[in-house]
C-alpha cells in the first residue's frame, strides 16, 4: 500500500507585522496582558486586497516551487480554512486556478484549527486508497477579517498566514504519514464560532452586528487544549506503538504558549521539544501547523528522517495529531 | 440613573460578546456574565470608555462588582477619583 511521502513545504505570511504597541483600541494598561496571557507579541495581517485564497496561492507556490514542480502534477487539492472567501464556492476552487492546477480537483476542509491535521490524515488517506499520487493541501487563514478588532478577547491573539505541504505517493512503510487520530467532540460547537452567516442564523435574520464576528470562550478552549492535545498525542503513540522518547519534534497547533508549556507538563517532557512562532505570528488558526512544519524544516529544525507528531485542537470541539517520518 | 442603564444596557447587549442571552438586571454581577475573565473586563472597560467617556481603571471591573455599581461610577464622570476610592474602599 502506497503511503504519503512529504516532499516539500511552504508557508506565506502577509508583509504587514502589527505589534501588540500598534493594537492602540486597546487600553495600554491591558497590552502588557497580551504576552503574558499568550506569548503573542506580534502578528501579520492581511492588506485589504488579500483573501484567503491570495495567501494559501502564495504559499502554494512557494511549496512547489521548491522541487521545481509543475502545478499541473497535483492531481488534488485540499485547503484547510474556517475563514474562507465566500460562503461557496470552495476557496480551493480559486486556489486552484490561481497556481493553475488545472488537473486538479480541489476542495475544502473546515476543522477549524485542527484544520492541518485533518488535512494531513485526508491526503493520507487519499494516497493510501490508490486514488491518486499527488496531493497538495494548503492551510490559509485570515482571521483579521473575520474578527471585530476592538474584541480584546480574541483579535490580538491571532494573525493570518497559510502553510502548505506536498504529498507524494511512496513505497516505503517507514517514511511519510504513518499514522494519524481525529476527534471531534460536535457539544461543543458554541465554544468557538461564528454565530452568524450560515443557515442557523442568516444575516438577513441578524439582531446584532456582534453575532458575525468570530468568538470563542477562552478558557473553555484553555482547558480543552490542554486536556485533548495531550490525550492524542498519548493515543497516537501507543496506536502506533512508539515511544514519547523517539519523538524529535512536536509540531503543536500555535495558540497559546501557556498551551503548549502545559501540554508539555503532561507528557513530561521538555518545551524545547515543541517548536514555537507563536511570538511572531499569533495563533493563524488551521494554518498554523503547516506554518510550523515549513519553518522548521527549512530552518533545519527537523531533518529528514526525524520522527515528528503534528497535533492541532480547535472548533467543532476537534483535534487531532499525526506521526509523521520526514 | 434610568437612561445611563439604558443605555449601558443597550450597549453591552449590543456589544458585550461574552454577555450570551443573559438577562441583565442592575444587580447582575459581572461574575454572572457567561464568559467572564480578564480578557472580558478588558470589553467592559472599552465599552464603557466609548460610550461614557469613561475611564475605569481595570481592577474596578471584578466579578462581585454590579452594574448598580457602575452605573454611580458613570454618573459621577467629574467626581470619578472619588467614586472609585470610595468603591475600592467599600470592597
Amino acid at each position: 500500500m502506497p503511503n504519503a511521502l512529504i516532499v516539500s513545504t511552504g508557508s506565506y505570511l502577509p508583509e504587514t507585522v502589527v505589534s501588540n504597541e500598534d493594537l492602540i483600541q486597546f487600553p495600554p494598561e491591558a497590552i502588557q496582558m497580551i504576552g503574558e496571557k499568550t506569548g503573542v507579541f506580534y502578528r501579520r495581517v492581511a492588506s485589504d486586497k488579500e483573501c484567503t485564497s491570495d495567501l494559501a496561492a502564495h504559499a502554494a507556490r512557494k511549496c512547489l516551487d521548491n522541487i521545481g514542480c509543475s502545478p499541473e502534477q497535483v492531481e488534488g487539492l485540499i485547503l484547510a480554512t474556517s475563514s474562507p472567501d465566500r460562503m461557496q464556492p470552495a476557496t480551493a476552487t480559486r486556489v486552484q486556478h490561481i497556481i493553475g492546477a488545472h488537473k486538479a480537483f480541489a476542495f475544502d476542509i473546515n476543522s477549524v484549527c485542527s484544520g492541518s491535521t485533518f488535512g494531513i490524515a485526508m491526503a493520507d488517506a487519499l494516497i493510501k486508497s490508490g486514488y491518486c499520487e499527488n496531493i497538495l493541501l494548503i492551510a490559509s487563514e485570515v482571521y483579521s477579517k473575520i474578527m471585530n478588532q476592538k474584541d480584546f478577547a480574541s483579535y490580538p491573539f491571532f494573525g493570518d498566514g497559510s502553510g502548505a505541504v506536498f504529498f507524494h505517493a511512496g513505497n516505503s512503510s517507514s517514511e511519510g504519514v504513518l499514522h494519524s487520530c481525529l476527534r471531534t467532540d460536535g457539544s461543543g460547537s458554541d465554544t468557538i464560532s461564528v454565530p452568524a452567516g450560515g443557515t442557523m442564523l442568516p444575516f438577513a435574520k441578524m439582531t446584532n452586528t456582534r453575532l458575525a464576528f468570530f468568538k470563542m470562550k477562552g478558557i473553555d478552549v484553555f482547558n480543552f487544549a490542554v486536556d485533548k492535545g495531550s490525550e492524542i498525542i498519548l493515543q497516537l503513540l501507543r496506536e502506533a506503538s512508539v515511544s514519547i522518547s523517539d519523538i524529535k519534534c512536536f509540531i503543536c497547533h500555535q495558540a497559546n504558549v501557556n498551551i503548549i508549556h502545559k501540554i508539555a507538563q503532561k507528557l513530561e517532557v521538555s518545551t524545547d521539544r515543541f517548536f514555537m512562532n507563536l511570538s511572531s505570528y499569533g495563533n493563524t488558526a488551521g494554518a498554523s501547523v503547516l506554518i510550523a512544519l515549513d519553518e522548521a524544516i527549512s530552518t533545519g529544525i527537523v531533518k529528514k528522517g526525524d520522527l515528528i507528531i503534528t497535533v492541532a485542537f480547535g472548533g467543532g470541539l476537534s483535534w487531532g495529531a499525526n506521526l509523521i517520518r520526514i | 440613573m434610568n437612561d445611563v442603564w439604558q443605555k449601558m444596557k443597550e450597549v453591552l447587549v449590543d456589544n458585550l460578546f461574552e454577555i450570551g442571552d443573559l438577562l441583565i438586571t442592575r444587580e447582575t454581577r459581572l461574575g454572572e456574565i457567561p464568559d467572564w475573565d480578564s480578557m472580558a473586563a478588558v470589553n467592559l472597560q472599552i465599552l464603557l470608555h466609548d460610550t461614557f467617556h469613561v475611564d475605569l481603571p481595570l481592577d474596578l471591573l471584578q466579578e462581585e462588582t454590579t452594574f448598580s455599581e457602575l452605573i454611580t461610577l458613570m454618573e459621577q464622570p467629574d467626581k470619578l477619583s472619588e467614586a472609585v476610592r470610595r468603591f475600592r474602599e467599600r470592597n
